[in-house]
């Protein structure tokens, strides 16, 4: 029912857009200006369009959910580390064979010059050791170039892989992939394919529907730039998909999947963020039950952030072959045995080893069995139920936005066009001489207001210097403070350590705390505790014996500096909220005192009643805006953090002996893999230093941005805007001075046309009104 | 003497009295109507077909069977009978002092309209084999018919400005408000009845006091009298404030008696036709029009696809923008 009464909205809403489009007015310029807008609003609305991205972890499954809802093999899935650049799969009806589209080869070409040229220096490569690598190796040197488009399954696999491998060995190479050039969705590799599962949705199979596939988020080499794309991307997102490893996740700590779902879920807000709880067919029977793994999930790996119904267990495996399966099946009437993933398909969907010739021979002629199979298999999959939920969702955010984008619009052209007949109307029926002097009162009006902008751009600006300066002494005061409050943190452990540890050499409980696991590091230690405190108080160095406590207590340290980053950035958050607050206050002071008589002399010049926009209600929602702004930050800063840590070589030896992130390619010098693991606190501290100016860097390019582009171009759109709606009044009045002194119109007739007009577009307003009431109630709903 | 039904059956419409009888009950006002659609067919059949193309045409394309038995094209309906017809009309025109519409004068226009292209209208009949023979006396029938509605308008001015037209007016408001508290309406769904008894108050005494008036606010002011009873007595019935439900609607049009159903659709569409040859915004009425003309079936569909009636439409808007439909043509 819910969908039903969008649809009404939406229906509404073209029905009032097509209204207005016959009531614009005669003048070429105008009517072509309203026209191309008009007309724009509706194709978006005709044609929605949105995205769902897919994120999760290294190898969760991402690609294999995407490839199940396709019902196609369009992404590489398999074993090793694949998917390293996003990619977008776009539902287009009709478009039974998948086709990519690469809209920038330059990039790409440049990096593959660059590998090429790095072969021939014979670099050291785990990754061109395996028979991959020696397969890649051999594709691009061979007569190997990149072209626009690739059709056909086979090709775009191939393509992706070895654009896959190629991003991989770059990393090897030390060569930075160009991922900055990818950071427009527009950019990014595109298949276009008909999706099996929407094929039968009639309602939102029309619509544009895209899934980006995302690279494993423990990808962390590279991650600085990759992590820009993701993140524009998922601003761009109606909904997110978090994939997880379910049998991996639920044996491992509860801190990982939060982090993960802590680190997208802003950009959608709760309410639009899934996580599919993949792989169950890999879970034991007593735990499979998908209550069980609802609860879970939401409960105890989430702490209730997120409801049960958004949780949905699933096995992208399953739900991947029986659709590969049932395509075949409709395709030719039966399964080709040799189709090279025809083993996988036999494990998955018929439990049975298809390289066997006898049990092959029992399917080969039992293509009944295999369908029943096939559905049995989807259906244990859970997809179906999953999928229309999340899609469903995605829809129905999707065409709320672009429903109120389009109603907005509408709502101010209609006002325009009736203040513009008002304009008619009196223009009609005062002498002429009157509409020549109020033409020339409004000449002078426009250049007030024009100088009036100028005069508010310029404060604005001022302000934002002030401003910066503000936030400089906040940061270096807060940077500093929280430094200092990390390192006595890391101080304080040595004592403690100390303390503890003369009492009695106790075995430590596997407490989550990380003062506990930053003693057991040490407790488990082989040499003995005096010698190596006091080597940890000369040297500002820390041992550990396990790879593991090493990791434990980074991490540990990460979280702290994570905390402590986050409230700095919230402390800043508020002072700059304060500020702007301020500023608008300052702004809409000069706007009450210098504007607002401008816009009354307006008024009285073009006649009565004329309803112009005043700049404050504008100004309340750019308050939010700001908030929004700065939440956005703080989620790049934590990521960002990380990553630069790593890549600062803060990890010293550790680097390359504590391979925590599960990324083989990084144990490139495997000799100095010892059982000592150390931490130093200089490199803590220096990691510190840089973690924070990096903050520092953000938070000021950030506000700056913010003043810029948000509030001081807000109030000169707005002025602008409003310049322009004045000047075309003028015009209007203008013409109709001209026509009336050529006396080629019919006054009488015009009048009553105005008039009829005033009536339809009031009819228009109201109609609006109601459609945007009615939106927002389904959508308080929804 | 003439009455109403010898100019219908001298137009040749194939209506029986008894349903007239029938549908006067309620739409107060059908025969009036149908005689102007005949009169307005004679000068639409000659006019260029694009014309009147943005209008909708109320029969043959409908059908309206169930009033005129069986469906025969109106261009045979009209050029047979335009003499006799018009004849019948100019009698009936001049001794009707018992029965004064708003309908009268809207005949007058036309016939204002008629001898003013009368020139492409005989044309159009001479070409026509079997009227060619009689353009002659056609000319004569449109020169006396022209000037028997302008005197019939004279004389409807003055007995205007001779009696209290404004009690007149009042008292057709007071008994549409007792048929309709006396359930004389209640065959029809509400949006039905509230269409149905502002016609009747329009058509007659209503509609030509409101022409009268020349001042705005008085003008305003017997139009938010009009509202203000309405309100009153439909607040009683539903939720003024809670939207129309169309398909609700749809189902209980489907129900309807045919005949009254093909009375509403006669009615509104010609109501329709006159508002956008008026270059006016038809809401209310059209969607009378399309719920009334259309199967059960398509109703639906077909509000879907009509961009000037609102999905959302609650009572008290219907009310007001039917009113306005009424008043201001
Ligand atoms: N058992 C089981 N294996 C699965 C399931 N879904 C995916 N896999 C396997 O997990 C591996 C990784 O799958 P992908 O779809 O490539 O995972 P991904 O998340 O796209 O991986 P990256 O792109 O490398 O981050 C493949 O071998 C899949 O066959 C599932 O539901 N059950
Ligand atoms: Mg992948």
């Amino acid at each position: 029912m819910h969908s039903n009464n969008i649809h009404h909205v939406q229906n509404e809403t073209l029905k009032i857009l097509e209204e207005t489009q016959t009531i614009l007015p005669k003048t070429q310029e105008l009517e072509k200006m309203y026209k191309e807008i008009l007309d724009n609003e509706k194709l978006k609305l005709n044609h929605l369009e949105y995205v769902i991205a897919v994120v999760g972890t290294v190898k969760a499954g991402k690609s294999t959910t995407i490839n199940a809802i396709v019902g196609k093999e369009v992404l590489p899935h398999r074993t090793e580390a694949m998917t390293s650049l996003p990619t977008l799969i776009t539902h287009t009806l009709g478009q039974v064979e998948p086709i990519l589209k690469l809209p920038k080869i330059e990039p790409l070409e440049m990096l593959l010059t660059d590998i090429k040229q790095k072969l021939k220096e014979n670099i050291k490569s785990n990754f061109l050791k395996t028979d991959e690598g020696q397969e890649f190796k051999k594709i691009i040197t061979s007569n190997f170039s990149f072209s626009a488009s690739y059709s056909g399954e086979k090709n775009i696999f191939e393509f992706l892989r070895t654009l896959n491998d190629m991003m991989r060995i770059a990393k090897e190479l030390d060569l930075h992939p160009p991922f900055k050039e990818f950071e427009n969705v527009d950019q990014l590799p595109r298949i276009e394919v008909e999706f099996k599962y929407l094929k039968g949705e009639e309602a939102i199979s029309q619509a544009r529907l895209s899934l980006l596939d995302t690279p494993g988020t423990n990808e962390y080499k590279h991650s600085e730039y990759l992590n820009e794309i993701l993140t524009s991307q998922l601003k761009k997102a109606s909904s997110v998909v978090l994939v997880i490893n379910y049998p991996q996740i639920s044996s491992s700590a509860s801190g990982d999947l939060q982090e993960r779902f802590s680190q997208t879920v802003d950009f959608v807000g709760k309410e639009h963020m899934f996580v599919f709880a993949n792989q169950i067919d890999n879970v034991d029977k007593k735990d499979a039950d998908p209550e069980k793994i609802k609860n879970n999930i939401a409960e105890n790996k989430l702490d209730g952030n997120i409801s049960k119904d958004h949780v949905f267990p699933i096995s992208a495996k399953k739900a991947f072959f029986s659709q590969l399966g049932l395509t075949e099946l409709e395709k030719h009437g039966k399964i080709d045995l040799e189709l090279p993933w025809i083993e996988d398909f036999g494990k998955t969907i018929l439990g049975s080893n298809l390289e066997d010739e006898e049990e092959k021979e029992e399917y080969k002629n039992n293509v009944e069995k295999v369908r029943k199979r096939c559905y049995k298999a989807w259906e244990n999959s859970l997809f179906q139920t999953t999928l229309n939920v999340v899609i469903a969702n995605a829809h129905a955010k999707a065409s709320f936005q672009s429903i109120q984008g389009t109603l907005n619009k509408l709502a101010q052209i209609i006002n325009e066009l009736q203040n513009s007949f008002k304009i008619q109307e009196s223009a009609l029926s005062q002498t002429i001489e009157k509409l020549k002097k109020d033409i020339d009162t409004l000449q002078k009006d426009i250049e007030q207001m024009k100088s009036i902008s100028q005069k508010l751009t310029q404060q604005v600006g001022e302000h934002l210097k002030e401003i910066k300066a503000e936030l400089d002494d906040l940061m270096n005061s807060e940077l500093s403070t929280a430094s200092a409050k990390i390192m006595t943190i890391f101080e304080e452990q040595e004592d403690k350590l100390q303390l503890e540890n003369k009492e009695k050499e106790k075995v430590v409980k596997n407490d989550q705390g990380l003062l506990k696991i930053f003693f057991k590091s040490i407790i488990i230690g082989k040499k003995s505790f005096p010698r190596r405190l006091e080597e940890l108080k000369q040297n500002g160095t820390l041992t550990f014996r396990e790879k593991k406590d090493a990791s434990e207590f980074m991490k540990s340290m990460i979280k702290i500096a994570q905390q402590l980053t986050l409230k700095i950035i919230e402390d800043i958050e508020t002072k700059f909220i304060e500020k702007s607050t301020d500023l608008l206050e300052s702004i809409n002071d000069s706007i009450n005192s210098e504007l607002e008589k401008v816009i009354e002399d307006i008024k009285s010049s073009l006649g009565t009643n004329i309803n112009l926009e005043f700049p404050k209600i504008a100004f309340q929602t750019n308050n939010l805006n700001v908030k929004k702004n700065f939440n956005g930050m703080i989620k790049t800063k934590k990521i960002e953090r990380t990553q630069y840590v790593e890549q600062d070589g803060f990890w010293g030896s550790v680097k390359r002996t504590i391979d925590c992130f599960d990324c083989n390619w990084g144990l490139d010098e495997k000799t100095i893999y010892e059982d000592e693991i150390i931490i130093v606190k200089k490199d803590l501290e220096e990691a510190l230093k840089k973690l924070f100016d990096t903050v520092l860097k953000t938070v000021l390019e950030n506000s700056h941005t913010l003043y810029t582009n948000t509030i001081s171009l807000a109030v000169k759109t707005l002025l602008d805007n409003l310049i322009v709606e004045i000047e075309n009044y003028r015009e209007e009045k203008l013409a109709i001075t001209k026509k009336r002194e050529a006396d080629t119109i019919n006054t009488k007739d015009e009048i009553v046309s105005a008039q009829r007009l005033q009536k339809t577009t009031a009819r228009l307003q109201k109609r609006t009104e109601v459609a945007q009431t009615m939106l927002l109630k389904e959508m308080s709903h929804a | 003497m003439s009455n109403n039904f010898d100019v219908i059956r001298a137009f040749n419409i194939p209506v029986e009295a008894e349903t007239i009888n029938q549908i006067q009950e309620t739409h107060r006002y059908i025969s009036d109507k149908l005689i102007l659609d005949a009169v307005n067919g004679v000068n639409v059949v000659a006019r260029d077909f694009h014309e009147v193309n943005k209008s909708r045409q109320s029969f043959p394309e409908r059908m309206l069977d169930n009033i005129f038995g069986c469906s025969k094209k109106r261009q045979d309906l009209i050029n047979e009978n335009v003499i006799e017809g018009l004849n019948a009309c100019t009698q009936w025109l001049r001794d009707h002092d018992k029965h004064i519409s708003r309908i009268d004068q809207k005949i007058s226009l036309v016939a204002n309209e008629l001898s003013r292209t009368q020139d492409e209208i005989l044309k159009f009949y001479s070409q026509h084999q079997k009227l060619k023979n009689s353009v002659n006396e056609l000319s004569k029938v449109f020169f006396q018919f022209e000037i028997n509605t302008s005197e019939r308008i004279l004389y409807l001015n003055d007995y205007v400005r001779r009696i209290d037209i404004r009690t007149k007016a009042m008292d057709s408001l007071d008994l549409e408000l007792s048929r309709l508290n006396s359930n004389k309406y209640n065959h029809l769904a509400i949006p039905l009845q509230i269409y149905t008894a502002l016609d009747n108050i329009k058509s007659g005494y209503g509609g030509i006091y409101y022409d009268t008036l020349t001042n705005e606010k008085e003008k305003n002011e017997f139009q938010e009298r009009i509202e203000n009873e309405f309100m009153v007595h439909f607040k009683e019935k539903c939720d003024l404030t809670s939207f129309i439900n169309y398909s609700q609607l749809a189902e209980e049009v489907a129900i309807l008696q045919p005949i009254q159903k093909d009375a509403l659709a006669f009615i509104s569409t010609q109501h329709y036709n006159a508002i956008v040859t008026n270059y006016g915004y038809s809401e209310a009425t059209d969607l009378v029009s399309i719920l009334t003309s259309s199967s059960k079936y398509n109703v639906l569909q077909e509000l879907d696809k009509r961009s000037n009636i609102t999905n959302f439409f609650t009572y008290e808007d219907y009310l007001k923008t039917t009113l306005q439909e009424h008043l201001k043509v």
